[in-house]
């Protein structure tokens, strides 16, 4: 997948971030790297058992 | 005649024992910060009168015979993420200046100086925590004691440099992916992140509230057991915080017995620099060797914290990013930016794959006591250093300094990290990572390796 600054203008008008022209470029660097990331981790294939980890306790 | 260079041990016994005042600790603590750091840079506000009149008031203490907590006038620094009443708690960013100052202590601030430990100010960081470096474009970056054209790591780098400066005998620090560990390296001191949840992070400025640990720094095995048998214990204000009682590992350094060691392979030493393999290599050894054994899919473990931080970060400063990005640190703004356009299934998965991975490190400590790995693949980096080499590859720097640290507190497990200064050349740390809650593990291996000579920390000379 190819991230460039109409990635970022695309998924921004979803969230209205309003993110500034100027720091397009910026972001949609590290979003290609962070989705490299995400990559790895929905590739594992996991039991369907396994629950998330989140930590909350009442 | 002070010597503020002997612990945090040595100093709380000659103030107890009315060799020394504390109202002169505390001045020799400030005049080495006044020498040293205008070069280093470690702090961002000094407490000056304020910490010279809770001395004086310890004195007056000790002189109508009361006896003072175990860090009778300790003077310690806080990573600028830990409120301590009357100041301003930044995190290391500009837009926190304009909060009003902390109404009270953080946790572990009290219980500090509830031991008699006075903290003589804020330690620079980077900009809320984000980053490996302390290269912050608000404060300055944090020149390394040991070369100062290098970077003390971070985030927690100020803290550790001041410790490594002699400064201060410890400071406190956090750790959400490895912002003790890898500043503990770059600097040669010891650091300690504890269990995920033994330690209370109420009045401390958060990042990750589901990675956030904190911890500390000293320059030995002593001082750091001190100071953590201080500050253990419940929380009811921090909802992750352990109902455990106090479990001491101070009693326990001495009582060094067999551990089964391994090392992790694989992940954990793929790209690592010479430094961090040779030093792996001598605290292996002195501990009695073992297997080199394989944590299964760390890097899919270090890709979900990175996702997780990322994401959870940048929800954290939403509402800042929207309103006026341009008062963030351009080095952590583009990073939370982007994680705040990362789908939702992904943090979802990285959720389930850490409970996974638990498991994984579960079936390993059936097997060892004790696993080890290098805190860092390599030596501090020069300040501005934009890419490493790992192996054959070029990196860029700042995501991946933290990679064989981000794996192991993804799983919340305690590690001491225990530093090695080869002749000449720079420190670094070994990680030595024990079971949940068993943290004395780590401290008596960490001892029995000092005792040994083959780990320690050394006060730079500048």
């Amino acid at each position: 997948m190819v991230v460039d600054e109409q990635t970022v203008a695309a998924l921004d008008s979803l969230l209205e971030l309003n993110i500034p022209p100027e720091y397009a470029a910026g972001v949609a660097e590290n979003l290609a790297q962070l989705l490299v990331q995400a990559k790895l981790v929905m590739e594992l294939e996991l039991p369907q058992d396994t629950e998330p980890a989140p930590v909350f306790r009442a | 005649v002070i010597d503020i260079h002997s612990g945090a041990g040595a100093i709380a016994a000659s103030v107890r024992a009315r060799q020394i005042s504390a109202e002169a600790v505390i001045a020799a603590a400030q005049s080495e910060v006044a020498a040293r750091d205008p070069v280093l840079n470690c702090f961002t506000s000094l407490y000056g009168e304020a910490a010279l009149k809770e001395a004086r008031a310890l004195d007056a203490r000790i002189a109508a015979g009361e006896v003072l907590g175990p860090l009778a006038g300790v003077p310690f620094g806080v990573k600028n993420l830990y409120d301590v009443a009357d100041f301003v708690t930044l995190a290391g960013s500009k837009i926190n200046q304009e909060n009003p100052p902390a109404k009270s202590d953080a946790t572990m601030v009290a219980r500090l100086r509830r031991a008699c430990a006075i903290p003589i100010g804020a330690q620079n960081m980077d900009e809320y925590a984000y980053g490996f470096t302390t290269e912050n474009a608000h404060y300055g970056v944090t020149c390394n004691p040991h070369d100062t054209s290098r970077v003390a790591g971070g985030s927690s780098g100020g803290s550790a440099a001041a410790v490594a400066a002699g400064m201060t005998p410890f400071s406190l620090g956090s750790d959400t992916n490895g912002s003790i560990r890898v500043p503990a390296s770059f600097c040669g001191v010891f650091g300690l992140k504890p269990t995920f949840g033994r330690l209370p992070r109420t009045g401390t400025y958060p990042f990750v509230s589901n990675l956030d640990h904190l911890g500390l720094f000293a320059r030995s095995t002593a001082d750091l057991a001190l100071v953590y048998d201080v500050l253990q214990g419940p929380d009811p204000f921090d909802t992750a915080c352990s109902q455990r009682p106090v479990e001491p590992v101070g009693p326990t350094l001495d009582l060094f017995c067999p551990l089964r060691i391994a090392t992790l392979g694989d992940w954990f030493q793929d790209g690592a620099g010479p430094e961090a393999l040779a030093a792996l290599s001598s605290v292996a050894a002195a501990l009695g060797g073992g297997p080199a054994v394989s944590l299964p899919e760390a890097a899919r473990a270090r890709a979900a914290a990175f996702c997780l931080t990322a994401a959870e970060g940048a929800a954290l400063h939403l509402a800042d990013l929207r309103a006026r990005p341009g008062d963030f640190d351009p080095a952590t703004r583009d990073r939370f930016l982007a994680g705040a356009l990362l789908p939702s299934a992904v943090l979802i998965r990285a959720q389930r794959l850490r409970r996974w991975f638990q498991d994984q490190a579960a079936e390993l400590f059936r097997r060892f006591d004790l696993l080890l790995a290098p805190a860092a693949p390599c030596v501090a980096p020069s300040i501005g250093q934009a890419t490493l080499r790992l192996g054959d590859r070029e990196m860029p720097a700042r995501p991946n300094i933290g990679l064989y640290t981000q794996p192991i507190s993804f799983i919340g497990l305690p590690v001491v990290a225990v530093p090695v200064h080869p002749p000449g050349g720079m420190p670094v740390a070994v990680q030595l990572i024990a079971r949940p809650w068993q943290e004395q593990t780590a401290f008596r291996a960490a001892a029995h390796l000092e005792r040994a000579g083959v780990v320690g920390a050394r006060i730079a000379a500048l």
